[in-house]
């Protein structure tokens, strides 16, 4: 299965404005936060959620300021009693700004 | 360390802030800090009144941060985060393992150990505790201090303290 998410920086943003006053850059983590967000939306269903089991690998590459897009398309394969994901962001321009590698857990509520 | 001098030291601010206090550290080598959760977090603001406990689980994403925000106050130390052409980034973590979650009503606290400096980047390891729960290892968490004009597009901001 593969996965498509996009998320606008949004200078004005509560996050971003302490993500540094006056400067605002997308927090690296909220890549982990969009994945968990579209692993969410993809495999949650009555009673089964995805839950991020272990962040193996993240690399940030490049920033993300306001204004600019982040688009996250992961590879999503069955794992154990989960699933392993494999994602890549990239900004507006193309640019490559994050790798990510992560196992989650299918947990029944 | 309290909060006055954890902002001398760390860029951050609200509500991205993420660590309330510093309880040990010894320089160069280990910090402990801690944040506490509570209910009136930004990240409750859309959970429904009638949800499960589960969807107050407080997200993985922030504990990363407040973790990463833990290690650069014990690389940066005390003086901290100074350099105003400077810019402090998250770059990367290997083997961020999640064994538990934290709630509104507990104090989760990081243990953190600088094992490398190689330039401006850092490497830290460490675990994060609920209480008596361990709630996360972190095997390498990395992030680096770098020149803003090599970050930015934008005419460099002025810095309001």
């Amino acid at each position: 299965v593969e996965l498509v998410a996009t998320v606008e920086v949004d200078p004005d943003d509560p996050n971003l404005r302490g993500h540094f006053p006056g400067f605002p850059i997308y927090p690296g983590v909220f890549v982990v936060e969009t994945l968990c967000q579209a692993m969410g939306e993809a495999f949650g269903d009555n009673g089964v959620r995805p839950a991020l089991r272990e962040v193996k690998s993240l690399r940030l590459t490049a920033p993300l300021e306001g204004g600019d897009e982040l688009t996250l398309t992961a590879t999503v394969t069955p794992h154990e009693a989960g699933w392993r994901v494999r994602a890549t962001g990239t900004r507006r321009d193309g640019k490559a700004a994050a790798t990510v590698t992560a196992l989650f857990d299918r947990v029944v509520a | 360390m309290e909060l006055p001098q954890i902002q001398l030291a760390l860029p951050q601010r609200y509500p991205l802030l993420l660590v309330d206090r510093v309880l040990t550290v010894q320089p160069g080598q280990m910090i402990e800090t801690c944040k506490a959760i509570t209910a009136t977090e930004p990240c409750y603001a859309g959970v429904a009144a009638t949800a499960p406990l589960a969807d107050y689980a407080y997200p993985v994403s922030l504990l990363i941060e407040s973790f990463g925000q833990s290690a650069a106050l014990l690389w940066l130390g005390a003086d901290g985060f100074s350099a105003h052409d400077s810019v402090l980034l998250f770059v990367g973590a290997r083997n961020y393992r999640v064994e538990g979650h934290a709630y509104p009503g507990d104090v989760v606290r990081h243990v953190v150990r600088l094992e490398q400096v190689v330039a401006d980047t850092a490497f830290a390891s460490g675990e994060s505790w609920a209480g008596e729960r361990r709630i996360a290892t972190i095997g390498s968490l990395m992030a680096a201090c770098r020149p803003r004009q090599a970050v930015a597009t934008v005419p460099q901001a002025q810095t309001t303290n």
